[in-house]
């Protein structure tokens, strides 16, 4: 990829920037030209996405957890300390299960994993979106992706709290396009079917899917997104592989 | 009228609306049914409803609890057990449109505090009582749970980001645990209404109501539908409207270009 006009020197946050969608989203603006906050909880692993962007743009990292107001707040004070303006947040931070935690049906799901998945998933991404809006009101321009999942369009058993966590994103975005629209704010989902990244570190004995996205090619349908011309949204744009059409059916 | 003669349920939001004309409908059929909500008052009402209509051998019983409590939804379970031996029937009703007293706000304008509450009565309290049920139902071999979720949980709208995540996510919810309950003959519903007319709308202060709203009466007619079904037979995620809506919401897959 190579710098263009639409995102070269614009500030872009990236939550769950320490891994899998989010590092290939990160480095994928960074070579656009977009100045780039990578947001995560793995120090080193973010510090090794933050020297693959610097390369290209200029980049920082912050250490945050999803989960907390506090975090979302720093994260959009960060940004705006460093650069003065947000023009783009991609909220990739997920967990497929609690730590520790794994596939389980609800009628044994321990409530403590449950939460974790709810607060990281859809608080985690309500709490981004919420810190970065005044910011972007205030500028009459913004744009946000929610990355959500093929799991919240159809739930499948023994993942119950990320179906629900992901179609709680959907939902949320959904009703927040239309809210932050008259305000000049882009706000879309994007719904990737399975992807190859570490998050199936976390499905136990669930077999991983044959054909699986790779992170980059995620990353670029983000930046295609965010590239989209103004006038236009995808609203939740569903993304599957070619090989697997059927994972981006709803069921 | 004794289609459910015999049989147990568990209606939450039993204090009004949906919650309570289900308590009714599913008394009137002969149940027994452990109403609950966190408004005591109203569950008086619902259980001297209940008992206009019941014939013998059923009943309402009121709980007091807060579905979005732990130990709340355990303990409702644990009363319609050691009350009366089993658990046929689940519907979760009990849901709010937004935080007690707050008004309609943009996403960016909801306090935590605000969308927490939201998201624990619908969505957390949905999943601590179909969790509290099952254990039953799957000991049983038999069991209907009935999840209220709403046209909001297929198509989100401005002003209700919490309650159409909150809703979105019971339809979530709802199909995993279907798929895992299905083995043990335990069926698992989710009802989508469209406006219903019920105290509910009171949360959306001086904003207009819906034009067109149904009775709360008729979705408890079709949860009652549902769950006296053959047990071989399941109604997908129906949604149900009043049929001279004029604004019907349709599902995205149904949405036209705009």
């Amino acid at each position: 990829m190579t710098r263009d006009s639409v995102l070269a020197g614009q500030v872009a946050v990236v939550t769950g920037a320490s891994a899998g969608i989010g590092a290939a989203t990160s480095r994928a603006l960074a070579a656009s030209g977009a100045r780039v906050l990578a947001v995560g909880r793995d120090t080193s692993r973010l510090a090794a996405v933050v020297r693959a962007c610097s390369t290209r743009s200029s980049a920082r990292s912050l250490v945050a957890d999803a989960r907390s107001a506090t975090s979302a707040a720093a994260i959009a004070g960060t940004a705006l300390d460093a650069w003065g303006r947000i023009d783009i947040l991609v909220c990739c931070a997920g967990i497929l299960a609690a730590a520790g935690g794994g596939p389980a049906p609800v009628a044994s799901l321990p409530v403590a994993h449950w939460d974790e998945v709810i607060a990281t998933n859809l608080r985690g991404t309500y709490l981004a979106n919420r810190a970065v809006l005044p910011t972007m009101i205030a500028q009459g321009r913004g744009q946000i992706v929610n990355v959500a999942s093929v799991a919240g369009l159809a739930g499948h058993a023994y993942e119950s709290a990320y179906c629900a966590s992901k179609a709680g994103v959907i939902g949320m975005t959904e009703a927040l396009a239309a809210e932050a629209a008259p305000h000049g704010v882009r706000v879309q989902a994007l719904v990737p079917g399975a992807v190859d990244t570490t998050i199936w570190d976390q499905a136990g004995l669930i077999p991983r899917p044959r054909h699986m996205l790779d992170p980059e090619r995620v990353a670029a349908a983000i930046l295609g997104l965010l590239r989209l011309p103004d006038s236009a949204t995808l609203g939740t744009a569903v993304m599957a592989p070619a090989a697997a059409p059927e994972q981006a059916r709803a069921r | 009228m004794t289609a459910l003669a015999g049989r147990v349920g568990i209606v939450t939001g039993g204090a009004s609306g949906i919650g309570r004309a289900t308590a009714v409908a599913l008394a009137g059929e002969g149940a027994q049914v452990v109403v609950a909500d966190v408004d005591r008052d109203g569950l008086d009402a619902t259980v001297a409803a209940v008992a206009e209509v019941a014939p013998a051998g059923a009943g309402a019983y009121p709980v007091v609890a807060d579905v979005g409590v732990e130990a709340d939804a355990a303990g409702l379970a644990g009363a319609a057990v050691e009350r009366y031996g089993r658990i046929d029937v689940l519907v979760a009703a009990a849901g709010i449109l937004r935080a007690p007293g707050s008004p309609p706000r943009t996403l960016w304008a909801t306090a935590p505090d605000e969308w927490d509450a939201v998201i624990a009565t619908n969505l957390r309290g949905t999943f601590l009582c179909d969790r509290a049920v099952l254990d039953t139902m799957i000991g049983q071999r038999s069991g209907s749970i009935v999840n209220i979720s709403s046209v909001s949980g297929r198509v989100g709208r401005a002003y209700d980001s919490a309650y159409c995540a909150s809703k979105f996510g019971v339809i979530g919810l709802s199909e995993s645990l279907r798929e895992e309950v299905q083995q043990y003959n335990v069926r698992v519903n989710v009802v989508l209404p469209d406006a219903v007319a019920t105290p509910f709308w009171d949360q959306n202060g001086p904003l207009p109501r819906p034009a067109a709203a149904l009775d709360p009466a008729r979705v408890a007619d079709l949860i009652v539908y549902l769950v006296t079904l053959p047990e071989d037979t399941i109604l997908l995620d129906p949604v149900i409207a009043p049929f001279r809506s004029r604004r019907r919401r349709r599902a995205p897959a149904e949405r036209e270009e705009h």
